[in-house]
């Protein structure tokens, strides 16, 4: 017998297809996408800027930082929308126009021209690219899992075993770039049903006010003392102001602005002009929305320490509650089933969506930007389509049997993808845009430098078994790892690029490299 | 004065809610007002 829950998720699935295969009779390539992207107006912009934050596993991973430390890491609420606007201020004033004179398609693009190299750039591009994306895969099947769970009471395993498949044969199939498009719609259907959702829930634990009030009377379970404070004290990992500060204020603030899914929108931008507001039209329409999943978050804690609601175990860590659950399980016991029904849906077609697109992000690096440019320049076309294939398979397993021993927090996840991104592009990136003493030896180092210093360090300071669980400090306050991979990757970029030539001088005029470059259109 | 509290927030948290945004949003509003590139073409 099939069940209200059953049956919403094989509608809204099969209209997903439908939606998914008329996108793909009109966009084909990447290309196609970019010049659909082109004819945005400002608006939509701002919705489509917005709409790329919010995956499934983003909503639930805030929640779940919400539950877990309350207000002491509100900062979160204000770099990821921040993120956006620094992207459109510090890369689209210039990105923009270059990408509309030189028909860039992706940040890739850019970082060849500019650093006079198509090879070794992208390759090491795509390696980290084929990295982070499989990251985030882990985290997208881990919110699949969870919402199939709590949705239709199957095992975790079984929702995990479930993407896998879909996930696998939809992208075998073919006709996947549409998917970006629906992915934009159903970011943004998440977006608008996340609103909707939280006042419900806050009124649940009696409104905000009461929320903050109960919050400060928790005393028992994790950060229970600084859940309405805005940081927690200098010694505690997660909550002291130099984790605060080194994990929002610069890798999720810096990471997040030259993640593909954020900066690629900026290079495609319809209007040079947009540059003038849309930072501030990003910041306000994606703000509400962080806050709001993060009220829910904490209205969740309030609602396990009143008693009413339950989260199951954690399924590795022992000890702990599986906080990633907060926002479907608080959902399901507040709402009326069937919107309940409605909104899991919501959220699970958004992480499914996401995550054909990163498997088929994985696929294309390791084809064509690791195999064909770097390793193997004249392997014919079907060799290369066979290797992307093979990697769909492969990963999918590789990823299926990652996230059967999901972290203690999805956010964990998302961070150290954000951390990879902050150190290995951000730099190249600001110094590609900024010094025009920069170069090709300089990129390639500072890149790897910060991918290698960045996994040291996280290897270093993660709790064993993957690492040796040593905390890392400065100034007796702990932080967070990415930071030694940013210093490295900064002190290689500079002192290699000053040891060897500087790019022609044609190449930098062309690129608008530097402070006060001129733009020369 | 320890106690003082708005909307049931400590005045810290209240200035990293409310004030902290406040001042993003003037400053993005600034660069708005003052940006001048990209208006040609």
């Amino acid at each position: 017998v099939i069940g209200l829950a059953e049956a919403a998720v094989l509608a809204y699935f099969a209209l997903m297809l439908v939606i998914g295969a008329y996108g793909a009779q009109k966009v084909k390539t990447v290309a196609d996408f970019v010049a659909a992207s082109r004819k945005l107006g400002f608006w939509m912009f701002c919705l489509l800027m917005a709409s790329s934050l919010m995956s499934g596993m983003t909503a639930l991973g805030v929640a779940g930082l919400g539950y877990l430390s309350g207000y002491a890491n509100w900062w979160e609420q204000l770099a990821v929308p921040s993120a956006l606007a620094v992207a459109i201020i510090l890369y689209g004033v210039k990105l923009n126009p270059l990408a509309h004179k030189y028909n860039y398609l992706t940040l890739q693009d850019y970082l060849a021209h500019r650093y006079n190299d198509k090879r070794y750039i992208r390759g090491i591009s795509g390696m980290v690219s084929a990295f982070v994306s499989t990251v985030y895969l882990i985290g997208q099947y881990v919110a699949i899992g969870i919402v199939v769970k709590v949705v239709l009471g199957w095992e975790y395993w079984q929702g995990c075993l479930l993407a896998t498949i879909v996930v696998v044969l939809y992208v075998l199939a073919g006709g996947l770039i549409s998917v970006a498009w629906t992915s934009f719609l159903q970011g943004l259907i998440l977006l608008f049903g996340i609103l909707l959702l939280t006042p419900p829930l806050i009124n649940s634990v009696g409104g905000w006010v009461a929320l903050n009030e109960k919050l400060a009377m928790i005393t028992s379970g994790p950060f229970a003392k600084w859940l309405t404070m805005p940081w927690g004290p200098w010694e505690v990992p997660l909550v002291s102001p130099m984790f605060n500060f080194t994990l929002f204020g610069l890798a999720v603030l810096l990471g997040l602005s030259v993640a593909p899914h954020i900066i690629n929108n900026v290079i495609v931008f319809k209007e040079p002009k947009y540059v003038k507001w849309a930072p501030l039209a990003v910041f306000l329409i994606s703000l509400p929305v962080l806050v709001s999943v993060k009220l829910i978050g904490m209205a969740g804690r309030v609602a396990v320490w009143e008693g009413w609601l339950s989260l199951p175990a954690h399924p590795v860590v022992a000890g702990s509650k599986w906080q990633d659950m907060i926002l479907p399980m608080l959902a399901k016991q507040v709402l009326p089933y069937s919107v309940f029904v409605f909104i899991a849906v919501i959220i699970l077609a958004a992480v499914m969506s996401t995550t054909d697109r990163l498997m088929l992000t994985v696929a294309t690096n390791i084809g064509y930007d690791i195999f064909k440019n770097m390793l193997k320049p004249t392997a014919k076309d079907y060799v290369v389509n066979w290797i992307s294939r093979l990697t769909v398979i492969v990963l999918g397993v590789i990823v299926y049997i990652l996230a059967l021993t999901p972290p203690p927090l999805i956010a964990w996840l998302i961070w150290t993808a954000l951390g990879v991104m902050f150190t290995t592009w951000f730099p190249v990136v600001v110094a590609g845009l900024y010094w025009r003493r920069a170069n090709r030896p300089g990129a390639i180092a500072g890149m790897l430098a910060g991918f290698v210093g960045t996994i040291v360090a996280g290897y270093v300071a993660a709790k064993p078994p993957i690492g040796l669980g040593i905390p890392l400090k400065l100034f007796g306050a702990p932080f967070y790892f990415p930071l030694v991979g940013f210093i490295t990757s900064l002190v290689a970029l500079i002192i290699v690029s000053l040891l060897t030539r500087p790019e022609p001088e044609q190449i930098l005029n062309e690129t608008m490299t530097g402070v006060r470059a001129k733009r020369t259109t | 004065v320890e106690d003082l509290k708005i909307f049931g927030l400590p005045i810290e948290t209240f200035i990293v809610v409310f004030i902290v945004p406040l001042l993003i949003i003037a400053g993005l509003t600034l660069w708005g007002l003052l940006y001048k590139g990209g208006e040609e073409k």
